[in-house]
C-alpha cells in the first residue's frame, strides 16, 4: 500500500495533482479558522425576473448533440447557473434518461480551460478585429465567388446551421464544405447503397423483436439511438409476476461490449470473420446456396451454433431482428438487410428513413483540394480534425499550406494550435441551436445561461461571415423555424415548443425500399494474423471529453480503467506473447506505431486487440493532457474500424489505473452477491433462483415507522452497467474527483459504484453488473460504531450522515460490509474558486477534508418534495421523489419509494419472487435490494456451449 | 470562559446594528405603515429563502413619495444605473444547515418566533443568535411536534 501522504512528499506529483484539481474543481481550500461567522452580503435584484423564485430551481428543455445527433435534455438552473442536466422525457432518443456524456456536460461548461477570448497568433484580439479582417477578405471573395474558401465541420444535423452554411455557399458559389467525424456512419450508408441502391438509415424496433442476433453491433453502447435501444430492449426483458416473458439476444462480437455482456448467448469472433459468419447464416436461412471460403475455417461448434440460431430466427420470422455493427463493412450491412428481409422483419422490427445528417464532401477531398487547386481560407468549426484525422491523411501538413486558418472551438485544442485565428465557441448550454435525433425528430437547443466568455456559436459565426454584423443565434433559430413551420399563432406555439423541447411532427417518414436481387459479394479472405479494433471511448468519446474530470475518473464499464486507455487483449494472446497487465507493447499498422499498456480482458476474442480513441492528447487542457496513447496515429481511413496489426513487447512496464478491486465485497468467496438463473428454471420454481427469505432473529428491537419508510429496488435483469447513475450522482451530490494517483490508492469518491463480476472461463465468461449505493441498512453496522453520532438512523429509515458532527475516525467505513462509505483524505472539493462554486448543487453540502460521506438516497430531493407536499397540505405521491441515479437510468432499473405504502412501485418490486438483499446473512436488513438476473437461453445452444465451447 | 466568549454578542453579533446602504426602518414600514412582511419578502411562502425586495419594489412607492430624500439617493442611483443594492446580512446560518422558510410559514410559525419584534426596530438588528439549541427547542416541543421526522438529523443537514 502506498504511503498515505506520498503525493505531498513528491513535489512533481503534488504539482500535477493540484493542477488537475484546479481544472476540475477540487483545489485545496485553506479555510480560515475564525471564531466569528463571516460577514456576508445580500445582493438584491434591481428588477426581479419574472417567474424566478430565489431558492427554487428552474428547468429548461434543451438539446445536446454527440456526433451531430440530438439527445433531449432538461437543464436545472439555480438563479441562472446550470447545475444538472437530465434527459427530456418527451424526446424520442432518450425518453428522459441520460448517459455519462449528458450528465457530465455541465462540468465542461464550468471548465476553466475553455477558450475564453479571441486570439490571433497567440495574442488577444477582439471579434471586431476579426470581422474587420474578414471584410477585407470578403472583397476578394466577391470577385472570385469565394474560390479557395472552405468550411470543415463535423457531421451536422442542425437545420439552422446547415441553412447558414448553404446560404454562405449560395453567396459565394465556389466555396466548399467538407466534413469529418472520426466516428461516422459511412458504412451504414454504403451498405444500404449496396442492398437497395439508395442511401437509407435503419430504425430498429427492438420491443417487437423476440429474438435478436447482433453481428458486431453494440446497439446499446454506440450510435445515436443507443439510449432508445436500451429502453426498448430492457422493456422486453422485464420479468414480473404475471409477465414472465423475455426477449433473447445472441451476440457475435470480438471485444466485450455492454450489449454483449447482456446477451443470453455470446460468441467470440473477430470483426473480419463476420462476413463469413453472415454468409453461413444466410445459407441456413435459405437465401443463398453458395458457401463462402471463409466459412471453412469455422469450427464444427460454430457451424452448429449458426444452425441453431438460424433455426430460432426462422421460428420467429417477423418477430426477430438481425443487427449489424454500425462501422462493420458495407457488404455485411447489405447481407444483414437481405437476411432481415428474408425473415420478414421489414416494417416490423426494422424500418427505413432517409439519413438525417448533413452530406458534405469528405476531409480527404479537402486535402486533395489543398494540394491540387490550393485553398486560401479554411474555417474549421467544431470537432478536432487535426487530432482525429486518419493517419494516412496528413491533414496537418495540408492545412499549414492554407493562408488563412480560422478555428472556432470550445477548447484551444490541437487543431486550434495550428490556426492563426482561435475563436472561442459557446458551450451547448450557452447558445441557441437545433438538432435532429436519430429518427429525424427536431428539437431546439435552448441556452440555460448567457455565455461566460466571448464565445459565439457556429450559427452566429457563419451569420457573421455572410451578413453585415451578424445576427443573434436566438433570432436565427427562431426565424428558421418560423419560416419552416408556418405556425399560427406563432408566438404561442413556439413557446410550447420551447417548453416541450421537441418540435412535433418532424420525425422522418418511413421509406419502403426494394432490395436488389443479388446478394453482395463478401470478402473471402480471413487474415490469420492479429487484428485491431478502433473504438470510441465510453467516457471521452473521440477525445472531446478529455478535459472532463468526471468522465476521466469514471471506471469504464468492463475494464474498470480510469484516466487512461489501454491495449485490450485476450488471455490467450497474453499467454502466447508472454504478456501480463501493465506490460508496454508497441502496436504497428504498416509504417506507423504507438505504445500502450496491456490489459487482459475476459471475453476478448483470441488474436484481437482493442484500443480506444480519444487519448494521448497534448492540447486538451490541464486534466486531459498526456494521458494514455493516441490510437489515431495508427488508424487508417480505409480501415477505420479494424485492420491487421503487429504487436511487440517492449519489455517496459507502464502501470494503468483501474478501479477493479476497489471496495471489493467478494474477497470472501462463497457470498451470494449476484443471484441469477434461467427464465425456464425460474418459471418452474422461483426457489431455484432466489431462496425465500427466513425472517432473521435480531437482538435489536424493531423500530416503528409511522410515516414513510424509504427503500430502493435495483433490477439486475435490466441494468446493463452503463454508468449513467454514477455521473448523475456525482453531479447531483457535489462529489469531487480525486485524480489518478488517488484512484490508484483506492480513494475514488463515487457514492454509487457499478461492480462488475465474471463467471465462467476467461474466454467466454458471463458478465454481471451490480450498482451499489448505500444499502441504508435497518440494522446499520456503521451507526453502531460512530463515536460522535454523525451517522444515525432517521425516523424514515434513512441512514443519515451529518457532516458537521463527523470527526473522521473512519470506524463506520471499516464496519460497513458493503464498502459504500467514502472518506475525504484531502480537501478534494474546491470551496474557493468562483467557477467551481457556481457549478455546485446549492442543496447539498460541499464536504471538507477529514469527513466521511456516502449515498443519502438524495435526501435533499426527499426533503424538497416533502416540504412542497406539506406546504400544499397533501401526501407525497408515489414516484414524486426520484433519486438522481433513478432519473438517469436508461433501463429504468432503479426504483425508489415508500415501503410503508403497499401500493408503491418499490413495495411491489420488493414483493417479487426475484427480490433479494446482499449479505443479508449479516443481519443488516438492507433497504436497497435487488431483483435477480435472468437469462433466456435456448436449451439446445446451452447444451452445445456447456458441452463443447 | 471560552463558552462565554462564544455566546457573547461580540461573537454572535446579537443586537448589533449592521451598517446598510440605506438605513431602512422596519419600525416605520411595518409598525407604523402596516406593510405586510410578504410585500417585500415576497417568496417566503414558496421558497427556502424569504427573498429580498428588488429596487423596483421600493420604487413602487418611492418614485412617488420621498422622491428627493437624500437618504434614498442610493436607491434612486440603483434604479437609474440598474446596479443592485448590496445589503449586509443580519442572520446567517452555516452552509451545512438547510433552513426552509416556506414550510415554517405554512405550519404557522410566525416570523417573530425567530426574528423578534422586527416591527419595533428602527434599524434592523439580530434578535437572537441562531444556535441549534433554539431549533431543537421548537422541534422537540410536543405542543408543536408535527411528526417524528422533525428530530432527524437530515431534516436540516444534508
Amino acid at each position: 500500500m502506498p504511503q498515505m501522504n506520498s503525493i505531498f512528499q513528491d513535489p512533481l506529483s503534488r504539482r500535477h495533482f493540484i493542477q488537475i484539481m484546479g481544472a476540475s474543481f477540487a483545489l485545496a481550500g485553506l479555510g480560515s479558522a475564525c471564531v466569528r461567522a463571516p460577514y456576508e452580503k445580500i445582493v438584491a435584484y434591481v428588477d426581479s425576473p419574472e417567474d424566478q423564485i430565489p431558492g427554487v430551481p428552474r428547468y429548461f428543455a434543451s438539446t445536446l448533440t454527440l456526433g451531430g445527433f440530438a439527445q433531449g435534455v432538461i437543464v436545472e438552473t439555480h438563479e441562472g447557473r446550470p447545475t444538472k442536466v437530465d434527459g427530456n422525457p418527451d424526446h424520442p432518443a432518450n425518453f428522459g434518461s441520460s448517459d455519462p456524456y449528458i450528465q457530465a456536460s455541465v462540468l465542461s461548461l464550468y471548465d476553466p480551460d475553455r477558450s475564453q477570448s479571441v486570439k490571433k497568433n497567440g495574442e488577444i484580439r477582439s471579434w471586431d478585429d476579426f470581422i474587420l479582417e474578414m471584410q477585407n477578405e470578403k472583397r476578394t471573395w466577391n470577385q472570385t465567388d469565394g474560390e479557395g474558401v472552405c468550411f470543415l465541420t463535423e457531421v451536422l444535423t442542425s437545420p439552422t446551421l446547415i441553412e447558414q452554411i448553404n446560404k454562405f455557399i449560395r453567396l459565394f458559389p465556389k466555396s466548399n464544405w467538407y466534413q469529418f467525424s472520426p466516428v461516422d456512419r459511412k458504412n451504414i450508408y454504403e451498405g444500404t447503397n449496396l442492398a437497395f441502391g439508395r442511401t437509407l438509415s435503419p430504425i430498429y424496433h427492438l420491443q417487437q423483436a423476440r429474438v435478436i442476433l447482433s453481428l458486431d453491433g453494440a446497439f446499446m453502447d454506440e450510435g445515436p439511438a443507443r439510449l432508445a435501444h436500451i429502453r426498448q430492449f430492457t422493456n422486453a426483458r422485464r420479468v414480473r409476476t404475471g409477465s414472465k416473458v423475455m426477449n433473447r439476444l445472441y451476440m457475435v462480437e470480438g471485444t466485450p461490449s455492454l450489449t454483449g455482456a447482456t446477451a443470453d448467448h455470446r460468441l467470440r469472433l473477430n470483426p473480419s470473420e463476420m462476413e463469413a459468419f453472415a454468409c453461413a447464416l444466410a445459407r441456413k436461412i435459405g437465401i443463398t446456396e453458395s458457401e463462402s471460403s471463409g466459412e471453412s475455417k469455422f469450427s464444427d461448434d460454430i457451424k452448429k451454433w449458426i444452425g441453431i440460431v438460424a433455426h430460432d430466427l426462422k421460428e420467429h420470422a417477423g418477430r426477430c431482428l438481425v443487427v449489424c455493427g454500425d462501422r462493420q463493412t458495407p457488404a455485411l450491412h447489405a447481407l444483414t438487410h437481405h437476411i432481415n428481409s428474408a425473415l420478414g422483419n421489414f416494417d416490423k422490427t426494422v424500418s427505413w428513413i432517409q439519413p438525417v445528417e448533413s452530406q458534405a464532401k469528405d476531409v480527404s477531398s479537402l486535402v486533395d483540394q489543398i494540394n491540387s487547386r490550393g485553398v486560401n481560407t479554411v474555417f474549421i468549426l467544431g470537432g478536432n480534425p487535426v487530432y482525429c484525422a486518419p493517419a494516412d491523411i496528413d491533414l496537418k501538413t495540408a492545412l499549414l499550406k492554407v493562408k488563412n486558418r480560422i478555428r472556432l472551438s470550445e477548447y484551444p485544442d490541437e487543431t486550434a494550435e495550428i490556426c492563426q485565428w482561435r475563436l472561442p465557441e459557446t458551450h451547448a448550454l450557452e447558445a441557441w441551436s437545433d438538432a435532429l435525433a436519430f429518427d429525424g425528430t427536431a428539437s431546439i437547443a435552448q441556452p440555460a445561461c448567457a455565455p461566460f466568455y466571448e464565445g459565439k456559436s457556429a450559427i452566429e459565426f457563419i451569420s457573421l461571415l455572410s451578413s453585415q454584423g451578424g445576427a443573434s443565434s436566438h433570432g436565427l433559430v427562431r426565424d428558421y423555424w418560423k419560416n419552416r413551420l408556418k405556425l399560427s399563432p406563432f408566438e404561442e406555439k413556439w413557446n410550447q415548443i420551447l417548453r416541450d423541447g421537441v418540435i412535433p411532427q418532424t420525425r422522418a417518414s418511413a421509406q419502403r425500399p426494394v432490395l436488389k436481387r443479388n446478394l453482395p459479394a463478401v470478402s473471402s479472405a480471413i487474415p490469420n494474423d492479429l487484428e485491431i479494433i478502433f473504438k470510441e471511448d465510453s467516457n471521452v468519446y473521440d477525445g472531446r471529453f478529455s478535459n472532463n474530470g468526471w468522465l476521466q475518473e469514471l471506471p469504464r464499464p468492463i475494464t474498470k480503467l480510469t484516466w487512461t486507455n489501454a491495449v485490450l487483449i485476450s488471455a490467450e494472446t497474453a499467454k502466447k506473447n508472454s504478456l501480463e497487465n501493465d506490460d508496454e507493447v508497441e502496436l504497428s499498422v504498416q509504417d506507423r506505431s504507438v505504445r500502450g499498456s496491456v490489459i487482459i480482458v475476459p471475453g476478448q476474442s483470441e488474436n484481437l486487440i482493442t484500443v480506444h480513441l480519444g487519448y494521448g492528447r497534448t492540447q486538451a487542457g490541464r486534466v486531459g493532457n498526456r494521458l494514455g496513447f493516441n490510437a489515431y496515429t495508427i488508424r487508417r481511413s480505409s480501415e477505420s474500424y479494424f485492420s491487421s496489426v503487429q504487436m511487440l513487447k517492449t519489455g517496459r512496464k507502464r502501470p494503468i489505473f483501474t478501479a477493479q478491486h476497489h471496495f471489493d465485497m467478494d474477497s470472501t468467496k462463497g457470498r451470494d452477491l449476484i443471484l441469477y438463473g434461467d427464465l425456464d428454471q425460474f418459471k418452474q420454481n422461483s426457489e431455484k433462483v432466489v431462496r425465500t427469505r427466513k425472517e432473521q432473529e435480531s437482538l435489536v428491537p424493531a423500530r416503528p415507522y409511522t410515516g414513510a419508510k424509504w427503500g430502493m429496488s435495483i433490477d439486475l435483469n435490466t441494468c446493463i452497467g452503463c454508468n449513467a447513475c454514477m455521473i448523475a450522482c456525482q453531479s447531483e451530490n457535489n462529489i469531487p474527483i480525486v485524480g489518478q494517483d488517488e484512484v490508484a490508492r483506492g480513494r475514488s469518491m463515487h457514492w454509487i459504484r457499478v461492480d462488475r463480476y465474471y463467471r465462467g472461463d476467461s474466454g467466454s465468461p458471463q458478465f454481471f453488473f451490480q450498482p451499489i449505493p448505500c444499502m441504508h441498512c435497518e440494522n446499520a453496522p456503521c451507526e453502531e460504531v460512530c463515536p460522535t453520532a454523525a451517522t444515525s438512523h432517521s425516523s424514515e429509515g434513512l441512514n443519515q450522515m451529518t457532516y458537521n458532527r463527523c470527526v473522521g475516525t473512519r470506524f463506520c467505513s471499516n464496519n460497513c460490509p458493503y464498502k459504500v462509505r467514502r472518506f475525504n483524505f484531502f480537501q478534494y472539493s474546491d470551496m474557493k474558486d468562483s467557477l467551481s462554486r457556481m457549478s455546485k448543487n446549492p442543496d447539498v453540502t460541499v464536504r471538507s477534508r477529514g469527513v466521511m460521506e456516502k449515498c443519502t438516497y438524495c435526501v435533499q430531493r426527499i426533503r424538497e418534495v416533502q416540504i412542497r407536499a406539506e406546504v400544499e397540505s397533501r401526501e407525497v405521491r408515489d414516484g414524486e421523489i426520484i433519486t438522481a441515479c433513478q432519473a438517469s437510468c436508461p433501463a429504468q432499473a432503479i426504483v425508489f419509494g415508500d415501503m410503508n405504502d403497499p401500493r408503491s412501485e418499490v413495495s411491489k418490486l420488493k414483493a417479487e419472487a426475484l427480490d433479494y438483499g446482499i449479505l443479508e446473512e449479516l443481519g443488516t436488513r438492507p433497504r436497497t435490494t435487488y431483483l435477480a438476473k435472468l437469462y433466456n437461453p435456448l436449451p439446445a445452444l446451452r447444451d452445445l456451449e456447456s458441452g463443447g465451447g | 470562559m471560552e463558552t462565554a466568549l462564544y455566546w457573547s454578542s461580540y461573537v454572535t453579533h446579537t443586537d448589533v446594528v449592521e451598517s446598510q446602504p440605506i438605513p431602512f426602518s422596519h419600525k416605520h414600514h411595518v409598525g407604523e405603515l402596516g406593510l405586510d412582511c410578504r410585500y417585500c419578502h415576497s417568496v417566503v411562502e414558496k421558497s427556502a429563502y424569504p427573498g429580498m425586495p428588488s429596487t423596483h419594489t421600493c420604487m413602487t412607492c418611492h418614485s412617488q413619495i420621498w422622491k428627493t430624500s437624500p437618504i434614498l439617493a442610493p436607491l434612486r442611483e440603483s434604479y437609474r444605473t440598474k446596479t443592485p443594492l448590496i445589503w449586509n446580512r443580519v442572520y446567517r446560518l452555516p452552509d451545512f444547515v438547510y433552513f426552509n422558510h416556506s414550510i415554517h410559514i405554512a405550519k404557522g410559525i410566525e416570523c417573530a418566533s425567530c426574528h423578534g419584534q422586527v416591527e419595533q426596530m428602527p434599524l434592523t438588528r439580530k434578535h437572537q443568535a441562531f444556535y441549534m439549541r433554539q431549533c431543537l427547542d421548537c422541534h422537540r416541543d410536543p405542543q408543536r411536534h408535527l411528526g417524528a421526522k422533525l428530530m432527524d438529523c437530515s431534516t436540516c443537514h444534508r
